[in-house]
């Protein structure tokens, strides 16, 4: 088996999961949805075979037309965001206070990033516009891109 | 006076705001709470009115303080200690863009891991030294 497994919970302890993480990569979200919802920089971490317990614990939020975001109802804990469409899932990789191995590689959204903060590390920045050209011809190759 | 609100709107308050700045929090609470964001507050000293029909829920995350999340959708609004109910910590984007506030501070940076890095030069407190038990 590839990658790490992530196994957390939120803080109160109602919602628990079991993922696998391909890769250790984290990115930053700078979109001002994601500061608003989060009070600071979201970050997360793509996770596959994701497994919840506590799900009835588990408000869902449509934020726009393609994602929602999840949270536990009784504590606040934020838990992840997903595509409506493709259900790719982008957890918050702190719901794991003992993961290790991580790291800081992209932050998307930049051309929404206020400009009281910035991180010290050297990662691919992307505005909004690159992030979904990036993910549309992404979208088209796993289509077949015959055309 | 200033006035914020969740990203749905259920919850709209308002307050005063000192002009201490920004304060960054890293502890492993904060980052869990808020999707992986070290939490980023300002304070408001006489404490925050919060509009009525809210759908604002309170957290007793420790013995220190409580957490006020929007149970729509899941906005992380605000962190007040039992003890000083009047010093609310209020997640600043939750404020209009233009609040012009800065940064003055770091918390808790000995529960924060080793692969991100805030590139201000602004001071960085332990938790020892945030709750004055450390120079």
């Amino acid at each position: 088996m590839t990658g790490r497994a992530l196994s957390g919970a939120c803080h109160c302890g109602a919602v628990r999961v079991e993922a696998r993480l391909p890769t250790g990569d984290v990115h930053a979200c700078h979109c001002t949805t994601c500061r608003t919802w989060s009070g600071g920089v979201e970050f997360g971490i793509d996770a596959e075979s994701v497994i919840w317990t506590g799900e009835d614990a588990i408000s869902v939020y449509r934020s726009s037309d393609w994602a929602e975001r999840g949270f536990c109802a009784r504590c606040g804990t934020h838990l992840f965001y997903r595509m409506v469409d493709t259900h790719d899932w982008s957890i918050n990789p702190f719901l794991d206070a003992d993961i290790s191995g991580l790291a800081l590689v992209g932050e998307v959204f930049v051309d929404e990033q206020p400009g009281f903060y910035s991180f010290a590390q050297a990662t691919k920045r992307q505005t909004g516009a690159e992030l979904e050209a990036e993910y549309h011809k992404r979208a088209n190759q796993d289509a077949g891109g015959d055309a | 006076m200033v006035q914020g609100q969740c990203l749905c709107g259920s919850v709209r308050f308002s307050g005063t705001l000192t002009d201490r700045g920004i304060g960054v929090c890293h502890c492993g609470q904060c980052r869990r709470w808020g999707g992986g964001a070290p939490f980023m507050a300002v304070r408001f000293a006489d404490g925050v009115t919060v509009a009525e029909g809210n759908t604002l829920t309170w957290f007793n995350s420790s013995d220190a303080g409580e957490r006020g999340f929007c149970n729509r959708c899941g906005t992380s609004l605000f962190w007040r200690s039992p003890s000083e109910d009047r010093d609310w910590a209020v997640n600043v984007s939750s404020l209009p863009e233009d609040h012009g506030q800065q940064i003055f501070e770091h918390i808790w940076v000995d529960d924060q891991p080793g692969w991100y890095t805030f590139a201000d030069d602004k001071p960085r407190r332990t938790a020892a030294q945030a709750l004055g038990l450390a120079e």
